[in-house]
């Protein structure tokens, strides 16, 4: 693989962003980035979750102001503070989520915003959108409603909606992600024929496969900086799915690395029991759209399985459905041998799935109730909690505060709401809640995300001690330093599939990255 | 904690008497536009509330149907749901208790009364149920269903005092109103004070009751905890075992119960009868009194009767001074504005100091690019 990255063309790029740094609390989203962006170019970008392409594409949008660095428009210094700016410079953007009215027409979405006068004529902008729809192989019916329409028509609508407005560049943030197979390729062709006209394209996404398919260079983002730009032609995917992961492993924290080590050296000395947890066949329908696909699996009771993924390929219907709030659409879900595909959320906690969800704040905790009222939302039915419907002050308060001290959750009593603590302390609340109950199977999803070190320390230990306790342990991640620090297997998610499921030692970087970017056949090859 | 606790309590009480006293010299000043003496205005208010034994029995009953429906209003909230449906279920509770009183009214006493008051819960809650339902099993939103549920409901109760096969008393001449018989006495609330020109009936007694009942619910039992946990986070309450769909139902169940004894109250303690267009908006004023008492049954309390005051005294108002009894619609408006006003300055000034004593507990960041 080619590591020198390739001159600009000699034309003047259409769109130069030059040494890009943007700083949230605590993150630096980007940090010196540039992007190029020729005339006639599909420039894609690749990166993790949480990589800086969305604040990347915030910036060229408007939506964002750079802390430092410059953007460019045909070779001119601009400044764009708005989406409304950054349209009249020819820059339009095609969301990942769509902006849609659904009860309004095709024609009428795509007007919107850019009606110009306040009468018009249906009938001529009709007309004009279902030329413009014709022109870039978009079929759609300019006067079905948009509600009505799939959603790989709703994104060609979104489409329409960026080229009526005649854009020099455009930006598909993500866009194959809610697609089917043959409506990404009809989605490339667009991309092809909008950059033969002379428009620069920038393509985000996380799929590698897709970029080699349509693109003229590739850029790659890691934590915030561009790791190198590469014409498409002489790159190969697994170089770059290791440039993308690559060198994390070794950036990352000296706490997980320790908790690497300390797991090798345990590695050979836990015992691995029976199966616990046992996906077969597990499907999920979202209405035509398919969050996970006939997935088989199996936990063994004093084992860790990773589910290393890019967000948004079916993990977050994963943990519903170990959380009991969503049905499989097929297959079974066992544990310790009983079904529990048609079994609501007391059922799932009373077989002993405790389940550690993604977002603390939207399905893990409730922020307006206190500390200790959190604590007990799962057995608040039960003695000692209450009694005959009423509830025991007492023990509540007791309870709270037994686990903030056993969990270490710094809050001033357990009558704290719990929406004022940190996010380490949130996460501590909801590991007190989870681990305190019976556990024999843990499910942990992005356990450790937006905590400091010490609670990042802190979460892997519980993790790791659960799992010494014999708990059938599901880590589910993106970030694949954490996988690999915990895993006695790693499992790999993309678009809803188990690619595939790899003992630890196989669990290799160059075994991972393409497969997170959903890159079978080096895999099998290599295998 | 408790001494933070006791300031805070004190603070808003101190502000809330500072906002009534603003809304009451906005008062004053409308009544000086009118070109009435000021003073004359502010007496009659008061001797029209609280005077003499009649304006306390007054103020007491018109306060009975603000507090049901306020509680109506705010045990709906918790849940997450706004229910706007308690005019119409005031209407379908106060009809099914006449004519459960009517039924039942040659029981020994009290058991004719118990029943009617069963039936005046069970018919407000029914309607509201049904609100509940549609949310539940359609995604209805309750707002609409509840809105829309009020004109029905008041249309039906209209329609059992217009129909003679219902509840209509007998047609004896063309000039007979449209109205139901006259309750025998056995199966009306019966007053407080026997023989007093105070005609305060036992319904201010079942509604103080009532939010007392409402505050142990939502405060003290595992239903309550789950309704507040639904409100507050509905994907959280589905994760801990809670049948949102059920309790929804239930809720909206308790909720249309509470306005229907409000219907109740004010038909078998003060008006005996079943009449067309019995209520002057009690159901959207109660909601007026929970949001004053920011949804707090005790606060609905005080706010209830504040309200009944000054229903009450409006009326003398508009007999000695000639200021129009609208007046006094105004002056609640104003009472609510202040009082509003001043809890949202109280709030925040509490949150900065809060964030300031709980330093390092703050919030992280939220995280970038959680979707990138």
């Amino acid at each position: 693989m080619t590591d020198s990255p390739v001159r600009p063309p000699t034309a003047p790029p259409l769109v130069e962003l030059r040494g890009i740094v943007k700083v949230f609390p605590g993150v630096r989203a980007n940090d010196g980035v540039d992007h190029t962006n020729a005339a006639g170019e599909v420039h894609g970008r690749l990166g993790e979750n949480g990589a800086g392409k969305t604040t990347l594409v915030s910036i060229l949008y408007g939506l964002e102001q750079p802390d430092e660095g410059t953007i460019a428009v045909n070779g001119t210094a601009v400044r764009i503070e708005s989406p409304r700016q950054a349209l009249s410079r020819g820059i339009a953007i095609v969301q990942q989520h769509f902006a849609l009215v659904p009860t309004l027409t095709v024609a009428e979405n795509v007007l919107l915003g850019q009606e110009g006068r306040p009468v018009f004529s249906a009938a001529r902008v009709e007309a004009a959108v279902g030329a413009l729809a014709e022109t870039y192989g978009l079929a759609l019916d300019p006067s079905a409603l948009v509600g009505e329409l799939s959603i790989g028509q709703r994104q060609r609508v979104e489409i329409l909606k960026c080229l009526y407005r005649e854009p020099q560049v455009v930006v598909f943030d993500e866009p194959t992600t809610v697609l089917i197979p043959e409506e990404i390729e009809r989605l490339f062709e667009t991309v092809r024929t909008l950059a033969s006209e002379g428009r620069a394209v920038v393509l985000i996404t996380h799929t590698l496969d897709e970029l080699m398919a349509v693109t003229d260079r590739i850029s790659v983002l890691r934590a915030g900086r561009s790791v190198g730009t590469f014409a498409t032609a002489e790159v190969d995917p697994p170089g770059l799915a290791r440039l993308m992961v690559g060198r994390e492993v070794k950036l990352r924290s000296a706490v997980v690395a320790r908790a690497e080590d300390v797991q090798l050296e345990e590695h050979a000395e836990h015992e691995v029991g029976d199966v616990v947890l046992d996906l077969a066949g597990v499907t999920v329908l979202d209405g035509s759209t398919v969050r996970l696909d006939r997935i088989e699996l199996t936990v063994r009771a004093g084992e860790v399985v990773g589910l290393a993924g890019v967000e948004g390929n079916g993990q977050r219907e994963l943990v519903q459905l170990m959380c009991g709030t969503r049905r499989p659409t097929s297959g079974t879900v066992r544990v310790g041998g009983v079904d529990l595909s048609a079994a609501g959320p007391l059922r799932w906690q009373a077989a002993g799935v405790r389940v550690v969800t993604e977002d603390r704040h939207a399905t893990g905790l409730v922020l307006d109730m206190s500390v200790g009222e959190n604590l007990v939302t799962d057995r608040i039915h039960h003695r000692p909690f209450s009694r005959r419907g009423l509830l025991s002050f007492g023990q509540l308060l007791q309870h709270g505060r037994r686990l903030m001290r056993e969990f270490r959750v710094k809050a001033p009593s357990p009558a704290t709401p719990a929406r004022s603590l940190s996010g380490g302390n949130q996460q501590r609340v909801v590991l007190a809640r989870e681990l305190s109950a019976d556990v024999r199977v843990l499910v942990a999803a992005q356990p450790t995300r937006g905590l400091d070190v010490g609670a990042i320390e802190e979460v892997t230990e519980r993790v790791v001690a659960a799992r010494d306790a014999g708990a059938a342990v599901l880590l589910i991640s993106s970030d694949l330093a954490e996988i690999l620090a915990l895993s006695d297997r790693v499992a790999v998610i993309h678009r809803g599939r188990l690619l595939a499921v790899l003992a630890q030692r196989e669990a290799t970087l160059e075994r991972l990255g393409p497969l997170l970017a959903g890159h079978v056949d080096v895999a099998e090859v290599a295998s | 904690m408790s001494a933070v606790r006791l300031r805070r309590s004190l603070i808003i009480v101190g502000v809330n008497g500072v906002a009534l006293a603003l809304a009451l010299a906005a008062t004053a000043g409308i009544v000086a536009l009118y070109d009435k003496p000021v003073g004359a205005a502010l007496k009659a208010l008061y001797e029209g509330s609280l005077g003499s034994a009649f304006a306390l029995g007054t103020t007491l009953n018109k306060a009975t149907p603000l507090l049901f429906v306020a509680l109506a209003f705010l045990v709906a909230q918790r849940a997450g749901l706004v229910s706007i449906g308690g005019e119409g279920q005031l209407y379908v509770g106060g009809t099914a208790a006449v004519a459960a009183a009517l039924a039942f009214d040659g029981l020994p006493r009290p058991l004719g009364l118990v029943l009617a008051l069963v039936c005046g819960f069970a018919g407000g809650g029914l309607w509201g149920a049904l609100a509940g339902w549609l949310r539940a099993r359609f995604e209805v939103n309750e707002v609409i269903a509840t809105l829309l549920l009020n004109f029905v409901g008041i249309a039906v109760s209209n329609l059992t005092v217009q129909e003679p096969s219902l509840l209509r008393e007998p047609v004896t001449d063309s000039a007979s109103l449209p109205q139901s018989p006259l309750l025998a006495q056995v199966v009306r609330l019966p007053r407080l004070v026997q023989d007093s020109p105070n005609r305060v009936h036992l319904g201010i007694v079942l509604a103080v009751l009532a939010a007392v009942g409402v505050g142990v619910l939502l405060r003290r039992t595992v239903a309550g905890f789950r309704i507040r946990m639904l409100g507050h986070n509905p994907a959280m309450a589905e994760r801990a075992g809670v049948n949102v769909a059920v309790m929804v139902v239930l809720v909206m169940f308790l909720s249309g119960g509470l306005a229907g004894l409000a219907g109740t109250s004010v038909l078998l303690g003060e008006q005996y009868r079943l009449q067309p267009e019995f209520s002057p908006g009690f159901g959207f004023d109660g909601i007026a009194v929970a949001l004053l008492a920011r949804s707090t049954p005790g606060g609905a309390v005080a706010a209830a009767l504040l309200f009944g005051a000054l229903r009450a005294g409006g009326l003398r108002l508009e007999a000695a001074v000639q200021v129009p009894q609208a007046l006094v619609l105004v002056v609640q408006g104003v009472i609510i504005l202040a009082v509003a006003a001043t809890a949202y300055w109280v709030e925040r000034t509490l949150r900065a100091r809060n964030t300031v004593e709980v330093a390092g507990a703050t919030e992280q960041p939220a995280m970038v690019e959680a979707t990138a």
